[in-house]
C-alpha cells in the first residue's frame, strides 16, 4: 500500500479530501470494532473531530487509513467503556453488515452468499478483545504490514506480531464454531 | 461457507473476500462532513457543544441580538458558514412522499416558537405526507424517535429579510447581520432573485460593520502631537 503524498494545500481542502476518500470505509471500520450500526454517524462524527484536528500533525509516516485507525480504536475504546453502552446488550451476533455498493451489479444469490459471510466475519471479529481486533482488521482485512502497523498505533513490531498470531487463531477458532453443522452460516 | 470449507486458508480468503471491498458512501456523509468543520470552526471540544452552541446562538440571537456574546456569534458564523444549523437537516433534504423520518435530528422543543419548529405528531407529519410509522400517536409507535417538523407559523424568508433591513436602517447591524444568519440558516437554497437581495444586504451590513470599525478605531489613535516649537 503506497503512502499518502503530502501535497501542499489548504487545510480545510485537504480534510475534505481525506473525509471522502474515506468516510465510507470509516464506517465499516468502527463497525468491525463493535460501533452499533445506529451509532456509526455519532461516532464516525467524533473520530472525525479528533482527525480535522490532528491532520496538520500527519507526516505521511504511515499510510493515512492506518493513520486514521488509531482514532478510530480509541473511539471505539471510549464508545464501549461508556455506561450507555454498558448498561445495554450489545447484540453482536448476527448483526446485519452494512450494504454493499448499489450499483455492484451482483446476482441477487451472490449478493446474499457475500453478505453472510460478512456477517460471519464481523460477528467472529468481535468475540477478539478490541486490541486484537484491531491489529487482525488491519492486517488481514485492510492489508497493512506489521510495521505500518506498528508506526500507526505506536506500538513495538514484536507486540504487533504478538497480537496477530493470538488474534488470528482466536478469529479463526470463532469462525470454526460459527459454521459448526447446524449454526448459522 | 461450512466448518469443513474452513480448514485450508484459500477458504479464508474466500470468506474475508466480501469483507475486503471498498463499503459506499453512507447516506450521512454530506452532512457528517459540515457538522465537523463546523464543530472544528467553532473550536467545540465535541459535536455535542456544538449543538448547544448553535442553539444557544439562536436563542440569544432572537431575543437580545446586540447582547450576543461572541462565542455565540461564532457559533451562529459557522453554522451559516457551514450549511449546519437549526433546520438544516429538513431544509436542506426534504425527505420525499412516503420516507420515513426517523433519521432527521432537530432542535430541542424548548426552542420551538423560537426558530420555527414544532414537535411532531402523526397528525401534522401525515398532513406533508410522511410516513409515520414508528411515531408517537401512529399505530406503531415501538420504535418511537422525537424530532420536528416546520411549523406552518415559522417566519417566511422574506419577513425576516425585511426585518433584517429594518434593524439596518435603525443602525444595528450586528442584529441586522444574525436576522440574516437566521434566514440563511432556515432557507439554505432560496431562489435566484432572493439570494442576490441576501447577498446585498449582506454587503451593505459588511460596509456598515466596516465603517464602525474604522470609527472606532479613529477615535482610538492618539491626537496628534502639538508641533513643537520652531527654534528660532
Amino acid at each position: 500500500m503506497a503512502l499518502s503524498p503530502q501535497k501542499v494545500q489548504d487545510p480545510a481542502q485537504r480534510f475534505r479530501d481525506l473525509f471522502d476518500r474515506n468516510v465510507a470505509w470509516m464506517s465499516r471500520t468502527l463497525q468491525r470494532f463493535g460501533v452499533h450500526r445506529r451509532d456509526l454517524e455519532d461516532v464516525s462524527q467524533e473520530v472525525f473531530l479528533l482527525i480535522h484536528r490532528n491532520l496538520p500533525t500527519f507526516d505521511g509516516a504511515c499510510h493515512e487509513r492506518a493513520w486514521m485507525t488509531a482514532f478510530a480504536a480509541r473511539t471505539a475504546a471510549n464508545y464501549r467503556r461508556l455506561a450507555r453502552h454498558r448498561r445495554q446488550k450489545f447484540s453482536d451476533e448476527l448483526e446485519e453488515p452494512a450494504p454493499l455498493e448499489a450499483n455492484t451489479a451482483l446476482r441477487p444469490d451472490v449478493e446474499m452468499e457475500m453478505r453472510q459471510r460478512r456477517r460471519l466475519v464481523l460477528t467472529a471479529l468481535r468475540t477478539l478483545d478490541l486490541k486484537k481486533r484491531v491489529v487482525v482488521s488491519m492486517h488481514e482485512l485492510d492489508g497493512f504490514s506489521a510495521s505500518e502497523i506498528s508506526t500507526a498505533l505506536h506500538i513495538p513490531t514484536n507486540t504487533v506480531y504478538s497480537r496477530l498470531r493470538s488474534g488470528k487463531a482466536e478469529f479463526r477458532r470463532a469462525l470454526m464454531t460459527l459454521t459448526k453443522p447446524g449454526d448459522v452460516g | 461457507m461450512t466448518h469443513q470449507d474452513l480448514n485450508s486458508n484459500r477458504d479464508l480468503e474466500t470468506l474475508l473476500e466480501a469483507e475486503r471491498l471498498e463499503p459506499p458512501m453512507p447516506a450521512f456523509a454530506p452532512k457528517l462532513r459540515r457538522r465537523v468543520e463546523a464543530a472544528a470552526l467553532v473550536g467545540a471540544a465535541s459535536t455535542t457543544l456544538l449543538d448547544t452552541v448553535l442553539e444557544t446562538g439562536i436563542k440569544k440571537s432572537w431575543w437580545n441580538p446586540v447582547g450576543t456574546p461572541p462565542w455565540l456569534a461564532l457559533g451562529m458564523v459557522a453554522s451559516v458558514a457551514t450549511g449546519v444549523g437549526i433546520g438544516a437537516n429538513l431544509a436542506e433534504d426534504p425527505p420525499p412522499q412516503g420516507v420515513p423520518v426517523e433519521n432527521v435530528r432537530l432542535p430541542v422543543p424548548s426552542t420551538k416558537h423560537l426558530h420555527g419548529f414544532a414537535p411532531a405528531t402523526s397528525t401534522n407529519l401525515e398532513k406533508r405526507g410522511y410516513e409515520t410509522r414508528g411515531i408517537p400517536g401512529s399505530t406503531d409507535s415501538s420504535q418511537a424517535v422525537p424530532f420536528k417538523v416546520p411549523h406552518p407559523r415559522a417566519p417566511s424568508a422574506e419577513a425576516l429579510l425585511q426585518a433584517a433591513q429594518r434593524s439596518l436602517d435603525r443602525g444595528e447591524p450586528m442584529a441586522a447581520r444574525l436576522l440574516l444568519a437566521r434566514c440563511k440558516i432556515l432557507f439554505p437554497h432560496p431562489p435566484e432573485g432572493f439570494a442576490s437581495s441576501i447577498t446585498q444586504l449582506d454587503a451593505q451590513i459588511q460596509q456598515v460593520l466596516d465603517d464602525q470599525a474604522q470609527k472606532a478605531a479613529g477615535a482610538t489613535t492618539p491626537p496628534a502631537l502639538i508641533s513643537a516649537p520652531v527654534s528660532p
